[in-house]
């Protein structure tokens, strides 16, 4: 009942809580694409009034003082209190007011951000160094993540590695992936179109390229898709399969299509096919054929290519026969 | 009294020898520095090593700020560096910076050369555990040297598992012993302050008569000793698991990498006040001087330091909020962490009532103390952002939130540090400086830092992440003013360095008491003899200025004639 009082009195100041349209994109924001984010972003302008309204304050009576009472031919300080109760009981209590606003409001915001509805789509996600891999109810799998548009999605998260952040900033929404638990965030895309998908949580090498798009889709599309998606090897030429196992399974993430090694990744995957030979690392050699390629896929470390550290994440047991089967055709098709 | 005409030639021989000795002259060659246990010796040698340290992480900045000029390219090829070597670099700029630069640069080299002459004492109550103390610092500093040489760290300060423990191929072990050996170094500043402080005052001093400066110090202290070992065993464990495979915090190994957070954090935030806590009181001083008024709320704001120390140790797990601790735990941080704006703005409105009605002198000190109002002012107010859980979720591990701690630690610390060495100076080397670059440098640097940090609040806003090597377009602008006000504020920065320096080579003798302070430091000679007092001056108020008057014959303030001190006792 005593949380009744603040979240009234932060309600009566924030006249804009009122209006649930969602805001465009703006200096401070990117639009408001969910449900979530107008509530989230009223807290802030909120906060962000009480700020300026403090800073002004503060400012504006230090350069006041500085002008008035600057050092001067014929100015002279004057003796005043050197303490009074009465003040510093107005600075202690009016922020402490404002600040239990702040919480109640953050925190009901929270609430929000933590209840997931009992109808939401369920999507997995996988995240690895570094590369999300997002499942769907009908088991298609997908490198970018597509959602319906006006239903709520909860994605229920996990990592194989080391620690990851799944932050989609339109959304307003973030949530760690942390190795050897399951975490989850949910939310409701009100708008159509296509947003970033960040990881925040530093990873290594790589931090930078896990980024990857949400596209937010009408509910028929989204279905299409999905039955798109699965089965996929089974429709499609085993080339154009390969391409698609290859984006799917973030490898161009460390991998350029072409010779050429990518930045902080492993070797260029072009012209594989023509390399009779490669050097390793513990100084042996071997031939280039189907066998090594699918070696180094599933376990990467045991032939290092001279001049790499050994990075890679083991696809072991993480890819299927039939993936790795056009893959490899894929990757042998590809010239320097 | 009686006897002033039969003392005189003892007396002026007695001066004349005051004149000659003091602690710079006193012994020579570099073996009387190494080897020496006086407090200024080693507060002085501390100053040039944490300076060193802080040129080291300003150029790693630099060149984070160049290579994010532009975004790398398609093959993810940057300007210059690698994604590697970016990671390094971050890593090692915030690794020096916060355990070489931050931690020690008031407490340790103010603090060393100023608080045992504040309480008008010889030395700390150990000098032999304060020369340990530097010497601890240096072999830190060797290990960061070891881990330059051996190829960086790229897990960032924060060592987050299981990354650090598992994956990365950097020199981690050596980073972390490292940090190890820093943290017994800033135990042992932080034990000497304690006992010092509870030992030592002089007569009439108690407690709540001590300068603010001395309770911001002791209040950092307790952190000191209270946080530090908690930093301590938790690198150790993570040497552990990384060395021999004990599963601690790897999941694969049976641990738990969130447990390592909370251990982390939970010395880490209260570091933070290790960092902003000493700045604080530095303004404390400067501002009741340079308004030439008494401090307002002296109790308030001794009491906020404490406040601050102690609440401190309950917030940690803000830096939690998206990292899988249960959301009730999460609301009680929350809620917690606003339990610390509460004396920070006690502080500022203080500081604020104290100018009200002065006559203030906007000289060096000043100046920088006005600039710390502005960033500190602006660092705490968007804390509220992030301590409110609902807006941090956006927020956290953007550039927001970067912003956020350069305002502060910045902004904050650093501002007050160069307030502190400019109002210092004079005591601790004896030579005045150029005013006027002093000021220019305060104001390059001051436009150089907003144009850096602020617009890193819109791109972190907009959804920048932070620790990224290369960005998508639309964040570019942002990126591209960073990187410019970097170079601004270095060049206002090298400003004030050739001043300092300058000061060093030509600067005018300075007089004992140049600003009209009533604390202890003023009434010895500038630079302070070895003994820092020949004879024991007399506690008073320590902001009750009329003291001393200006004297234009020495050009600087000496004892009021006649003015009769309350004498405390």
């Amino acid at each position: 009942m005593s949380f009744q009082l603040p979240i009234a009195l932060y309600a009566l100041v924030n006249q804009a809580a009122q209006a649930p349209a969602p805001r465009e994109a703006n200096l401070i924001f990117p639009v408001e694409a969910s449900t979530v984010a107008r509530g989230l972003d009223d807290v802030f302008y909120f906060i962000l009034w009480v700020s300026i309204i403090s800073f002004v304050i503060v400012i504006a009576a230090a350069a006041l003082f500085v002008l008035r009472y600057r050092a001067r031919e014929g100015h002279k300080e004057e003796k005043t209190a050197t303490h009074g109760l009465g003040l510093e009981l107005t600075w202690t209590i009016i922020p402490t007011i404002l600040v239990t606003i702040m919480f109640f409001a953050g925190f009901k915001g929270f609430l929000e951000l933590k209840t997931a509805p009992q109808n939401a789509e369920t999507i997995l996600v996988e995240a690895q160094m570094w590369k999300w891999s997002f499942t769907y109810a009908n088991g298609a799998q997908s490198d970018e993540l597509v959602v319906p548009l006006g239903r709520p999605v909860k994605l229920v998260m996990s990592s194989i590695d080391v620690l990851h952040s799944l932050y989609i900033p339109a959304f307003r929404v973030k949530q760690d992936v942390v190795p050897g638990r399951y975490t989850s965030l949910w939310f409701e895309p009100i708008l159509a179109g296509t947003y970033h998908l960040f990881c925040t949580e530093y990873c290594g090498t790589q931090h930078s390229s896990m980024i990857t798009s949400v596209r937010v889709v009408p509910e028929e599309q989204y279905q299409a898709e999905l039955t798109e998606l699965a089965n996929f090897i089974d429709r499609l030429p085993p080339l154009e399969a390969g391409e698609r196992v290859f984006r799917m399974k973030g490898c161009a993430t460390c991998h350029n299509l072409t010779a050429e090694t990518r930045a902080g990744g492993g070797p260029g995957l072009g012209g594989l096919a023509m390399n009779a030979s490669r050097a390793f690392v513990d100084g042996s050699s071997g031939t280039v054929d189907e066998q090594y390629i699918r070696e180094s896929i599933l376990v990467p470390g045991a032939k290092v290519v001279s001049g790499y550290p050994n990075i890679m994440t083991p696809y072991q047991g993480r890819i299927t026969e039939d993936e790795l089967r056009v893959l490899i055709e894929y990757l042998k098709s590809l010239t320097p | 009294m009686a006897f002033t005409t039969p003392a005189a030639p003892g007396a002026t021989a007695l001066a004349s020898q005051a004149d000659n000795d003091n602690y710079l002259k006193h012994g020579r060659g570099v073996l009387s520095w190494l080897m020496t246990l006086d407090h200024k010796r080693i507060g002085v040698m501390y100053l040039v090593a944490v300076l060193t340290a802080f040129f080291l992480g300003g150029i790693f900045a630099l060149v984070l700020r160049t290579e994010l000029f532009f975004p790398a390219d398609a093959s993810n090829v940057g300007l210059f560096l690698t994604p590697d070597l970016y990671n390094q670099m971050f890593s090692l700029h915030g690794a020096i910076m916060v355990f070489l630069f931050i931690i020690p640069s008031i407490p340790a080299a103010l603090g060393n050369f100023i608080l045992p002459v504040m309480l008008g004492a010889k030395d700390v109550a150990f000098p032999r555990l304060n020369l340990w103390s530097f010497y601890l610092w240096c072999i830190g500093a060797v290990f960061f040297l070891i881990v330059l040489m051996q190829g960086g760290l790229d897990t960032g300060w924060t060592f987050y598992t299981p990354y650090s423990s598992t994956k990365s191929l950097t020199a981690v072990v050596p980073a972390l012993m490292g940090a190890f050996i820093l943290g017994f170094s800033s135990i042992f500043t932080g034990i000497n302050f304690l006992v010092t402080l509870h030992k030592m005052r002089p007569e009439g001093m108690t407690f709540f008569r001590m300068p603010l400066f001395l309770w911001g110090l002791y209040a950092t202290a307790i952190i000191q000793v209270l946080a530090t070992p908690v930093l301590g065993i938790t690198l150790l464990l993570l040497i552990v698991e990384r060395t021999k495979n004990i599963g601690i915090f790897d999941p694969a190994l049976g641990g738990d990498p969130v447990l390592f957070q909370h251990f982390f954090w939970f010395y880490s935030h209260p570091a933070v006040y290790i960092m902003i806590l000493p700045g604080m009181a530095i303004i404390s001083e400067v501002i009741s001087i340079f308004s030439r008024k008494h401090i307002f709320g002296y109790r308030f704001i001794a009491c906020s330091s404490i406040a601050i120390a102690l609440f401190g140790f309950f917030v940690w797990g803000h830096h939690m909020f998206t990292s899988g601790q249960s959301p009730l735990a999460a609301t009680i941080f929350s809620a917690l962490t606003f339990s610390v704006a509460i004396p920070s703005a006690i502080k500022v409105f203080n500081w604020l009532t104290t100018m009200y009605k002065g006559n203030i002198v906007l000289r060096a000190p000043m100046v920088y103390a006005l600039g710390f109002l502005f960033l500190f002012a602006i660092g705490g107010l968007t804390g509220l952002f992030l301590g409110t859980i609902g807006t941090d979720i956006h927020l956290h591990d953007t550039y927001f939130v970067v912003a956020h701690f350069h305002y502060v630690m910045v902004g904050g610390t650093l501002w007050a540090f160069l307030a502190g060495l400019y109002h210092w100076w004079p005591k601790m080397f004896g030579k005045m400086y150029s005013e006027r670059s002093a000021i220019v440098g305060s104001i390059v640097a001051f436009i150089g830092f907003n144009l850096t940090f602020f617009p890193q609040f819109l791109m972190g806003s907009q959804g920048m992440p932070r620790r990224y090597f290369t960005y998508v377009p639309e964040f570019q602008i942002y990126h591209q003013l960073s990187t410019i006000g970097a170079f601004t504020l270095f060049a206002g920065l090298l400003i004030v360095a050739y001043n300092l320096i300058h000061s060093l080579l030509k600067g005018e003798k300075a007089p004992n008491n140049p600003w009209g302070g009533a604390t202890l430091e003023w009434q010895c000679s500038s630079p302070p003899p070895y003994y820092n007092f020949h004879e024991q001056p007399v506690v008073g108020d320590p902001y009750d200025l009329d003291r001393v008057q200006w004297d234009p014959k020495v050009g600087g303030y000496v004892d009021r004639p006649g003015y009769v001190p309350t004498v405390l006792h």
